[in-house]
């Protein structure tokens, strides 16, 4: 053969190869970055539904009672198919087309959490007989009439059944937090159902007279104030009126049963509700005052004298008590939890069965075969014996990785079905199943309000299918009160021209731990966002919305800490414990040093409020 | 004569089409599949930022040596565009959430390394805006052959380059 002909042949060989590897080549890199757009897209949908979920809870105050928490889901989850909708517009997908995809919307709560997905709906509602009163229909003769509809599920607890010998059975619902509750008999054979925080007891000391010490600091009744905009109704008015004009005015306040009540040194004397008691509660930032017998149990409670009246009450001695209630009644629960209920309880089982079923589902890393969520070998029996090794207010305790299992187990199982129960429902030839989730995820889910969405069954190109999940925490909420909820800043005066020039910080911030000022204050991260009043007024026969903004606590934020963060290096354990920061200077030099005894104060204090006044449904066991 | 001259050609076009096309098809392919790995990285990297709010050593680490086993070397740009809401609070109508409200400043490459660097992470808030641009900064075999034959790439152009950039969903801690 010549050589001419043995180029021909060459080139006739390689031309095809080279042009099918470069297309199939430039197609995976279409499919990777469709996938990649894809999870960019249900990334921001999820933050839109948290955002969606923020805003409606930060501006309503009963955001935590649940019917209203229900309607805030389903505003997210409305708020996820439309940003979906619009972030894959351009495919063409509509929210009908998207509902395909979605088999499943998780929102994670403080106690437990609500699956969003399909279910068969067995009962429709709707007026037959046309006679204007509405009529159940069952249907369950025929299955192929059932429609699937989209839905919030019941809601479900992180629950925990525990036995041992005969009588001892105990149910423990755990939150995101140390609180828990305790339901069933114990060893003697009687009932039981408390909650509470579960403390390591020798953390907290109270002596004789009744003070308490938690952490070293010394917890005092605190002076709480906020600014407002309130509204009033006033006599002879059908229109509601904006008290100080419309300007924030500053308002002492306590918390009783997880509620506002604000001391009124200059009240609306024109109000409908005022009867001469200058206390008011909020209900849609609409003033009512308090009558004689409200204010009263008021002043009981806050003085803690049986005999005292509302006249006892004034600006100095208007002081909230919840972080002092919070040791002391974690104290209590404690000390019945460690050494009443579990003590001597040996040989615990598990008789949950989503705990006990480990899914058999697992994954593959380097080469050997691991589940899924992979839990550190510890006793049941120790996890409810608390000590200095087991702090349930620590990270690393037995406590908060069984907790953690406790939770992932009930989510994974309930994922789990409700996933594959789509498929019952779908047609799309997709067999739709729970991703694996990492560890981190699964951290991020038992710590935090979070949303997770999954996306899957959507065609990428290459005959491969999109599935994927995303995990987006909600750190700004009423629901729940993180260690790195709470921010501090100076006392407010009262005088807004002076306040607003004050500047607040996160009490991990270095320099502010370093001044460490006598009068700082910890509030909630939800009480610095922005709060918005409206109402409706009727003007001349139009109704018009007038809209204020306020924020409850003045200033700006330290560009250090709560701007920027360059300044943040303490921990919240620093904080908590006071223990030392190592920092390593620009000369290489390490140098260790203390939190500031004030923000710990601080810090410790408000947090405790905070959690303290936190809603929370199995509270009402506690009440007897 | 005319054979040989045919001859002449005919071996000089068999050489480049037997060797320096095929090289050419095998660099640029080796180049998109670091591209692949690089775009993948980087928007793995970059989504990890945002869902969890801070920049680790650990995670820039990472994501240094994944794009460095391509084989090439990098020059990663960093810049986060920090919210300042402070501005918005002076004005008493402005609502926040307003889109056109929002005020923000940035930080780059070195200053968000320095702060890496002697606190262990930086951490962000919810709001802000992390983006990341790698591009190559050695001269890849398949731009040094097109450089060869037909000398449109200049000095400074990276084959490989990946950018993503996306807003914090997070308060970082």
């Amino acid at each position: 053969m010549k050589l001419q002909q043995l180029g021909v042949v060459f080139i006739i060989i390689v031309i095809p190869i080279a042009l099918v590897l470069s297309e199939y080549l430039s197609n995976n890199m279409k499919v990777l970055d469709k996938e990649a757009s894809y999870n960019n897209i249900l990334l921001n949908s999820t933050y839109d539904a948290v955002r969606a979920f923020q805003m409606n809870t930060i501006n309503n105050g009963y955001s935590t009672i649940n019917d209203s928490k229900i309607r805030d889901i389903s505003a997210s989850v409305n708020s996820f198919y439309n940003s979906l909708a619009s972030g894959l517009g351009s495919s063409g997908y509509s929210i009908q087309d998207l509902q395909g995809y979605i088999p499943a919307i998780l929102f994670t709560m403080y106690d437990g959490y609500y699956l969003y997905g399909d279910y068969q709906n067995i009962v429709t509602i709707e007026d037959n007989d046309g006679d204007g009163s509405l009529d159940q229909n069952y249907s369950t003769s025929n299955s192929n009439e059932l429609k699937s509809t989209n839905g919030i599920k019941p809601y479900i607890y992180y629950t925990c059944e525990y036995k041992s010998g005969n009588d001892f059975d105990i149910i423990v619902n755990y939150t995101l937090d140390n609180y828990i509750t305790v339901m069933g008999t114990d060893k003697n054979g009687n009932s039981v159902n408390r909650s509470g925080y579960l403390i390591n007891p020798s953390t907290v000391t109270k002596d004789g007279r009744g003070n308490i010490v938690a952490h070293g600091i010394n917890i005092l009744p605190e002076t709480l104030g906020e600014y407002a905009i309130v509204l009033d109704s006033l006599e002879g008015s059908s229109n509601l009126n904006p008290a100080n004009g419309g300007n924030p005015t500053y308002y002492q306040y306590v918390y009783y049963n997880h509620q506002k009540y604000y001391l009124d040194t200059n009240p609306e004397t024109n109000a409908v509700s005022y009867e001469r008691i200058n206390f008011f509660r909020l209900s849609n930032n609409l003033r009512t005052y308090l009558n004689a017998n409200e204010a009263n149990e008021l002043a009981r409670y806050i003085l803690q004298n049986n005999n005292a009246t509302y006249e006892n009450l004034n600006a100095s001695n208007f002081q909230d008590r919840s972080a002092y209630k919070y040791y002391d009644e974690a104290l209590t629960f404690s000390n019945y939890i460690i050494n009443d209920l579990f003590n001597n309880v040996n040989n615990l089982q598990v008789v949950t069965d989503s705990y006990n079923n480990q899914l058999n589902y697992t994954k593959t890393i380097n080469g050997s075969t691991v589940p899924i969520h992979a839990r550190t070998g510890y006793n049941i029996d120790d996890v409810f014996k608390i000590n200095g090794n087991n702090d349930p207010e620590a990270e690393d305790s037995v406590f908060n990785e069984h907790r953690m299992d406790v939770i992932i187990s009930s989510i994974e199982s309930n994922l789990m079905s409700i996933i594959a129960n789509f498929n019952i429902h779908q047609n799309s030839g997709y067999e739709f199943a729970l991703p694996v989730m990492t560890e981190e995820d699964w951290y991020k889910i038992t710590n935090n309000i979070t949303v997770v969405t999954f996306m899957q069954g959507l065609p990428i190109g290459n005959y491969k299918y999109y599935s994927n999940y995303a995990v987006v925490a909600n750190t700004k909420n009423k629901e729940f009160v993180s260690r790195d909820a709470i921010i501090v800043r100076e006392q407010e005066s009262g005088n807004r021209s002076n306040d607003i020039n004050g500047t607040y910080h996160n009490p991990r911030c270095v320099t502010v731990n370093d001044e460490n000022v006598s009068n700082l204050m910890g509030y909630n991260n939800v009480d610095y966002e922005q709060q918005t009043v409206s109402y409706d007024i009727n003007n001349v026969g139009k109704t018009e919305t007038k809209t204020f903004y306020y924020y409850p606590h003045t200033g700006s934020g330290a560009y250090e800490c709560v701007i920027g963060k360059e300044e943040m290096k303490f921990s919240s354990d620093n904080l908590m414990l006071n223990s030392q920061l190592e920092t390593i200077g620009s000369d290489g030099n390490v140098s260790l040093r203390y939190p500031g005894n004030n923000v710990r104060r601080a810090y410790v204090t408000a947090l405790a409020r905070e959690k303290y006044n936190q809603y929370k449904i199995s509270d009402y066991f506690n009440k007897y | 004569m005319s054979d040989t001259v045919v001859t002449v050609i005919a071996i000089f076009l068999a050489a480049i089409l037997m060797f320096i096309f095929p090289l050419m098809s095998t660099a640029d392919r080796t180049d998109d599949i670091s591209t692949q790995a690089v775009d993948t990285a980087t928007t793995e990297f970059v989504d990890e930022i945002r869902s969890t709010g801070k920049i680790t050593q650990d995670n820039y680490d990472n994501f240094v040596q994944t794009i460095s086993s391509t084989g090439n070397s990098f020059d990663v740009e960093l810049e986060v565009q920090v919210l300042d809401d402070n501005p918005g609070k002076k004005v008493t109508e402005a609502e926040m959430t307003k889109v056109g409200e929002n005020y923000y400043y940035s930080q780059y490459t070195s200053q968000i390394l320095d702060t890496v660097n002697s606190n262990g992470a930086m951490y962000l808030k919810e709001g802000d805006i992390v983006s990341v641009t790698v591009k190559n900064t050695n001269r890849t075999i398949s731009a040094i052959l097109k450089d060869f034959i037909y000398r449109v790439t200049g000095n400074n152009s990276a084959s490989i380059t990946a950018q993503h950039s996306g807003i914090v969903n997070v308060n970082g801690k």
